[in-house]
């Protein structure tokens, strides 16, 4: 692979980047709220206000409030929480484990469950599992993570007893938020693979593979699902944004101390860093994400290579 | 085909194991975090040996359900100040559960005669739960970095007022030196933002830590916070049943249970779901969905205490059509609490018809009594009150009209912070329909409603204030040193105010505010409406002995004991 195509690639992040900072930074100041409203309370004068808001350098014009930021975070300084006046980095620190934890284990759940439910329902194509598992995946797709969430906890957690009902702890606390942040997610793999397993199984080569006298075994997972599994890859990493996503209302459901109930609390307090710094943290990710989603597509598909 | 199916079978197994193989990789790093199990079984006293209760030895621990998360539990910085810190810092004196000022970490004061020096004589031998000697230098080292600007504590200029210096006279004696006399200065001073810890040890460990970790004086100390998650504490072994001689309080010594735990829960389904299993203990909080759940288990003990908080209808008092006393009053008569009450809030709320709630300090019966007796629900009294005021029906569309023609048609604003805010709207709109007043109900964005209505943009609208102290007077309605909300300013209010806000005696101090009271009565710039009864709830089949403060609107874990 040419590694020029690599840099370009890696410089091309930092466009999207920039713009998503912009973007968090600016949404968040424009909406009304104040943070020194909230600090001082309601019966704070509009001097005392006025000097807080001077304290907090929240009276600069907004592109020097930016510029600032920016500065300080080319130096790796996150800032400093308006609300909890602690470095942002220390709020941050613990959550952003456990958000990795519960996204990572919802992601390797997802592709599990996903390929392999695709696979069956490919290779017994309108059969009764078949139906079942796609009017599974539609229900578990349309499913808001909120209600999905409440509902596994009511059943595992409430009513069988079987599995914590919310909190950090050991890795059985683990398993109602991702499966939670999996479900849908399972479905959409579920009803990806079978799609790319279907039409893959209808090709020549299959046939061919087939006449050869081969074992069904080997034609499926040799010759059917490598092929199958090409565009999958890309999503792979494009669902990584959709995870985040839902990991907000998910960690608040579960009480799971992961960022995005730190965002939620962040958000309502108007305190500025803390969100600017979990948005740009999620908004990386993303772009990182979209990266290596670009990269194993080359890697796995010589033909893009060749065009890139 | 056969075989294909069974192949998918096996694979579909495989993979099972493989989650939950990768179940435990996730969740591997986690266990450690727990705090290994330390022997609580054993005596109080002694340490037992660890080998007794090694196996499943499930850790005795209290588990307390809150659903906000503190962003610091540096009490002099905290913009909130709860149950989280109030157990860890001891104040110098209390706020007892009958509403009277009673001795603390100080066993008595003295205020000077012009009420600008309180003396404070610490007890002999106090020490924070390191065991670390508390003497008058810690008191003053305290107050002076609450007072100090760069400390940015948001609820140093309510709390402490006009607090000029801080004396140590010996090592048992401190005093505070006030500018002007500061009215609520003693209720204030039972506050834990004013509770004392170790100078010491504050600067060992340093701000950042000291805001995370504190450890002070009160009866428990916190050992471990996860953001978002839990906070743990284990209780102060020095603690002394005299630090707060609440006569309510029984226990001598530390408190029974050793450790505490605050979990943070936001969702009040899972909140709800957890206390019902048993893994919370006690709710701090309980959302009104779920009261009658709650009531009607037999597990559950719910101990109501009122909120001294007034929900009311204020208005812009400077701005037609209510810049008519006639009109505010009138309105005073038109609602009637009992429907607002039974069916805005489901019945969980006290009638408040003067400007103060009975769990504020300083609160007068005698002006609630006259505010009741002075604003009777009478709509036909209202409707003549209103035309001697100009407002009649003059075209027969059953909505009253000025003189000019114009109609009594007004905005009443609510905000989106409460959750209640829109059924109770909704009466009120519908009673003053009855008198001839059309309300349109506007919904605001809470954060950027106090700002709006600050402005003057508003005619009507419907909020809350609240405070342990009538000294919310105050800042509610001063001209010049309050907020701006209902714009009703008086030079013979503002001067009551005054007085009552640099009185410290309290019979004294009496006197004005009920000289306020009547002004706020009279004028009526606002229809106060009701005050919540807010509940705590706890297991009794796990805990007892769990005691509720309605003052300070907090619990006492002093006399609690698992079961």
């Amino acid at each position: 692979m040419k590694k020029g195509f690599i840099i370009r690639k890696f410089l091309s992040l930092l466009i999207p980047i920039f713009i998503v900072s912009i973007f968090s930074f600016s949404l968040l100041h424009l909406i009304p709220g104040d943070p020194a409203r909230y600090i001082l309370g309601d019966f704070a004068t509009p001097q005392q206000l006025a000097q807080l808001r001077h304290q907090l350098g929240l009276d600069k014009p907004l592109y020097v409030q930016y510029i600032d930021w920016m500065v300080k975070l080319i130096h790796g300084d996150l800032g400093t929480s308006l609300v909890a006046n602690v470095p942002v980095s220390e709020l941050i620190k613990g959550r952003l484990s456990f958000t990795l934890k519960l996204t990572g284990t919802a992601w390797i759940l997802a592709w599990i469950f996903g390929v392999s439910f695709g696979i069956i329902s490919a290779t017994k194509k309108h059969s009764v599992v078949d139906y079942g598992i796609t009017t599974l995946a539609v229900f578990f797709m349309s499913m808001p993570y909120f209600w999905l969430g409440l509902m596994l906890m009511l059943i595992f957690g409430v009513k069988l007893g079987i599995l914590p009902i919310s909190g950090p702890g050991g890795w059985k606390n683990l398993i109602l938020p991702a499966f939670t942040l999996g479900l849908p997610q399972i479905a959409v793999i579920a009803r990806l693979t079978r799609a790319n397993m279907l039409d893959v199984l209808e090709k020549d080569y299959i046939t061919t593979a087939k006449a050869k006298g081969l074992p069904d075994t080997l034609v499926i997972y040799k010759h059917a699902l490598r092929n199958a599994m090409i565009p999958l890859v890309t999503y792979m990493f494009l669902q990584i944004p959709w995870l985040f996503g839902g990991a907000v209302v998910t960690e608040t459901v579960f009480a799971w101390p992961g960022m995005g109930s730190l965002l939620i609390t962040a958000i309502f307090q108007r305190d500025y860093p803390v969100v600017q710094a979990i948005v740009l943290i999620i908004g990386t990710l993303t772009v990182i994400a979209n990266f290596l989603a670009d990269i194993t597509y080359t890697i796995i598909d010589p033909r893009i290579r060749a065009m890139g | 085909m056969k075989k294909r199916g069974f192949i998918s079978f096996v694979l579909v197994f495989v993979l099972l194991a493989a989650v939950v193989a990768a179940g435990c990789i996730g969740g591997g790093t986690q266990t450690s975090t727990q705090s290994p199990a330390s022997s609580t079984s054993g005596s109080a006293t002694t340490q037992s040996s660890p080998t007794s209760s090694q196996a499943p030895a499930k850790e005795k621990m209290l588990v307390i359900g809150y659903t906000r998360d503190p962003d610091t539990l540096d009490v002099q910085k905290s913009t909130w100040i709860d149950l989280t810190t109030s157990i860890v810092f001891a104040p110098l004196v209390n706020l007892a559960s009958n509403g009277s000022i009673i001795p603390g970490l100080a066993e008595s004061y003295e205020v000077s005669s012009d009420g600008k020096v309180i003396t404070f004589h610490l007890r002999k031998g106090i020490k924070d739960a390191l065991g670390n000697p508390i003497t008058a230098e810690d008191v003053k080292f305290d107050f002076e970095r609450y007072m100090a600007p760069e400390t940015k504590s948001p609820s140093a200029p309510l709390y402490l007022g006009h607090l000029k210096e801080v004396k140590v006279l010996d090592d048992y004696t401190v005093q505070l030196i006030y500018k002007e006399p500061y009215g609520p200065a003693l209720t204030f001073a039972t506050m834990q933002s004013m509770g004392i810890f170790s100078k010491k040890y504050f600067e060992s460990v340093g701000e950042v830590e000291f805001g995370q970790h504190p450890v002070a004086t009160g009866p428990y100390y916190v050992t471990k916070w996860v953001r978002g998650a839990y906070i743990d504490y284990e209780r102060n072994p020095y603690y002394k049943r005299e630090y707060n001689p609440d006569p309510v309080l029984t226990n001598p010594g530390p408190p029974y249970i050793e450790k505490v735990r605050f979990r943070i829960i936001k969702e009040p389904f899972t909140m709800i779901s957890e206390f019902e299993k048993g893994n919370v203990h006690v709710l701090l909080d309980i959302p009104t969905e779920y009261y009658k759940q709650l009531k009607n288990n037999p597990h559950v003990t719910m101990v109501p205490f009122l909120e001294y908080i007034l929900h009311y209808i204020g208005f812009n008092c400077k701005k037609y059509p209510f810049n008519d006393t006639r009109v505010r009053q009138a309105i005073n008569m038109a609602i009637d609490r009992k429907p607002i009450i039974e069916y805005g809030v489901d019945g969980l709320a006290v009638p408040i018809h003067g400007p103060l709630v009975p769990t504020m300090m300083g609160y007068s019966q005698k002006m609630e009594d006259y505010a009741k007796q002075k604003y009777p629900y009478d709509p036909e009294k209202a409707k003549e009150l209103l035309a001697e005021a100009g407002w009649k029906d003059r075209d027969g569309d059953g909505i009253l009209e000025d003189s000019q023609g114009r109609k009594f048609e007004v905005e009443m604003w609510i905000s989106t912070g409460e959750p209640e805010a829109q059924k109770v709207a909704q009466i009120i709109q519908d009673q003053l329909k009855q008198v001839g007043i059309k309300v349109n109900i506007r919904i605001v964005e809470e954060s950027s409603f106090t700002d709006l209505v600050s402005q003057g943009k508003h005619q009507m609208y419907l909020l809350r204030y609240g405070l342990m102290d009538a000294q919310i007077l105050f800042y509610m309605f001063h001209s010049t040193k309050g907020v701006k909300r209902m714009f009703f300013y008086r030079s013979d209010l503002d001067e009551a105010l005054e007085k009552m806000g640099t009185t410290v005696d309290p019979t004294e101090r009496e006197k004005y505010i009920e000289e306020a009271e009547k002004i706020l009565i009279d004028g009526a710039p606002m229809v106060p409406l009701y005050a919540r009864k807010a509940f705590i709830a706890y297991r009794n089949d796990i805990v007892e002995g769990i005691k509720v403060n309605p003052y300070t609107q907090s619990i006492y874990l002093d006399d609690a004991k698992l079961k």
